[in-house]
């Protein structure tokens, strides 16, 4: 044992300088890989969000495009041959092209490497591939060329996913039809006319951090195209079908006119109660836009009296006050009441089917009364 | 016991020693985490990009109505809206590359289930993509663990359809009827 006094053996200096000599060697390993993997980490996170950076800006600018296309969707073998998409917008500035270009065959002492991306933008439409255009670097050290794919919405069923090779667009249906692009009114600089629609172009895009497929859809509708509302109709939708012409109808009102009833009084068949027949009329009406007023009558039968199955289901009731058998039906008064409270009274006894019809032809009215003028309702040609 | 003047024992170096080791272990172990974590932002913004495409898809497909030179019965029997009703599920491959500390020799390709829905009534679409919350967990075949998943989810009321100029105006009411 070692006194007071004293200070380590040798043996001691050695194990503790030995397991120091351990820790320090495994330390300085570990500094060593965080240091050899700091670089590359950084670079690849400035190129991961470059490359985010740009795919945010092309959605951003599909967003506010009327037109989408590549003028030059794949380099040929020529030096300046280049890989180019284009944007048109216009708005109170004006026309607005732009366009994003690589030239994958230029030289490291061409000013535009072949790994850069350029942005180009101009009131004019973008010559494709022209190196003197000035542009601007918006992404570089691109691994490939980028591939802009065409993706017409008829086609997006039987879409494939680039790295699986598996359907993924299977949630749009297969019988989207095909709608051309139509002319925006201008011409791109090989004097063709600039095409707006609902055509996607799929930009893929890669660098040594990430590589990303991007969808773009021009998110500004042509001018001249016409919002439909949306579709509801499970069935029929054809109102003002009546005529060759659709008709403009922006009113609805609902009456009702008593055909027939009397009272049996209780006796042998059981019960008494009222059969009782009648119409309701559903009476649209409407001003055209040239002046013309439109009209349209919508005529319902009502009955209890089932004839199909030789039934009247009595609402319950009795003789009128006054004695009166006829337009008259306690405690419900046909006269006095309005149409429509007096069908949510009759409802739950008439015969099979009418209620069903009835229902919804007042549900349509009363949606033709509430869009009015103001909500431009037309009737479906 | 040992006084003022006394050194440490060497057991006392050897259990300090271990100490520091344990601790610096620990410190190792937390940094290796946080450097592994870094991969999960990657695979995150990938599963944002496919569900961002999927909305600009189900955008386009409802984009324009057919040709309108049917009557609306044929129009509407015939087109409804483009997109499947319901929930239809699938598979999109996403490219993670180089993910530290992974040491991955290429790029990973990551298999991402994704569960599109579309509801006509409020032409409501929703995307939900799934992504591992760790890709170097991610299996060789590109599978995502179970128990190693995250998902992000996108939600989008989809705008009417239009028609091309020159089409004739269709415009519909709220409800189906007879006439």
């Amino acid at each position: 044992m070692r006194g007071p006094q004293a200070g380590f053996s040798l043996l001691e200096l050695l194990i503790a300088s030995a397991l120091f000599a351990v820790v320090a060697l495994g330390a300085f390993e570990l500094l060593r890989n965080l240091a050899a993997d700091a670089a590359p980490l950084r670079a690849r996170q400035a190129g991961y969000a470059a490359l985010e950076t740009l795919g945010d800006r092309l959605r951003s600018e599909a967003r506010s495009a009327t037109a989408i296309w590549s003028s030059a969707p794949a380099a040929g073998a020529g030096h300046d041959d280049c890989v180019q998409l284009d944007f048109f917008a216009a708005d109170a500035g004006g026309p607005r092209f732009w366009s994003y270009r690589t030239f994958p065959h230029h030289g490291s002492t061409d000013a535009v490497g072949p790994d850069v991306l350029q942005r180009v933008a101009g009131s004019g439409a973008i010559v494709p591939c022209d190196p003197a255009l000035p542009g601007a670097t918006a992404l570089s050290g691109m691994t490939a060329p980028p591939l802009f794919t065409i993706l017409p919405p008829a086609q997006l069923n039987a879409h494939q996913d680039p790295y699986l090779g598996s359907n993924d667009t299977p949630f749009v249906a297969a019988s989207v039809p095909p709608t051309a692009p139509i002319p925006v009114g201008v011409l791109d600089a090989l004097s063709q006319p600039v095409l707006g629609g609902n055509t996607i172009v799929e930009a893929r895009l890669e660098n040594a951090a990430v590589a990303r497929v991007i969808d773009l859809l021009p998110g500004v509708f042509p001018n001249g195209f016409t919002e439909v509302l949306r579709y509801t109709c499970s069935e029929r939708c054809d109102v003002g079908h009546d005529g060759p012409s659709a008709k403009t109808l922006t009113a609805c009102a609902m009456t009702w006119q008593t055909q027939w009833s009397h009272y049996v009084p209780a006796g042998v068949a059981g019960a008494g109660g009222w059969f009782l027949a009648g119409t309701f009329s559903f009476g649209y009406s409407g001003i055209r836009a040239d002046g013309g007023s439109d009209s349209l009558q919508q005529v319902d039968a009502a009955s209890n009296w089932d004839p199909a199955r030789n039934y009247a289901a009595f609402p319950p009731g009795g003789p009128a006050a006054d004695g009166s058998e006829a337009g008259s039906l306690t405690p419900w008064d046909v006269r006095a009441e309005a149409p429509a409270a007096w069908l949510t009274d009759i409802g739950p006894y008439l015969a099979a089917g009418q209620a069903a019809a009835l229902a919804v032809d007042k549900q349509r009215c009363d949606a033709v009364q509430q869009a009015g003028a103001s909500g431009s309702y037309y009737a479906n040609g | 016991m040992r006084t003022a003047e006394r050194g440490f024992s060497l057991l006392e170096v050897v259990v300090a020693v271990a100490l520091f080791a344990i601790a610096s272990a620990a410190t190792a172990g937390a940094l290796a985490a946080v450097a592994r974590g870094a991969a999960s932002p990657s695979a995150r913004d990938a599963a944002l990009m496919t569900a961002e495409n999927a909305l600009v898809r189900a955008r386009a497909a409802v984009a324009y109505a057919s040709s309108p030179d049917q009557d609306g019965t044929v129009l509407l029997g015939g087109r409804t809206w483009g997109l499947v009703a319901g929930t239809t599920a699938y598979v999109a491959g996403a490219e993670i590359r180089a993910p530290f500390p992974c040491r991955a020799p290429s790029a990973l390709r990551v298999r991402m289930p994704v569960s599109a829905a579309f509801d006509p009534a409020s032409q409501r679409f929703s995307v939900s993509v799934s992504y591992p919350r760790d890709a170097c967990a991610v299996a060789a075949d590109g599978t995502i663990p179970p128990t190693d998943t995250l998902t992000v989810t996108l939600v989008q009321t989809l705008p009417p359809s239009v028609f091309p100029p020159g089409q004739r105006l269709v415009r519909d009411v709220l409800t189906p009827a007879r006439m």
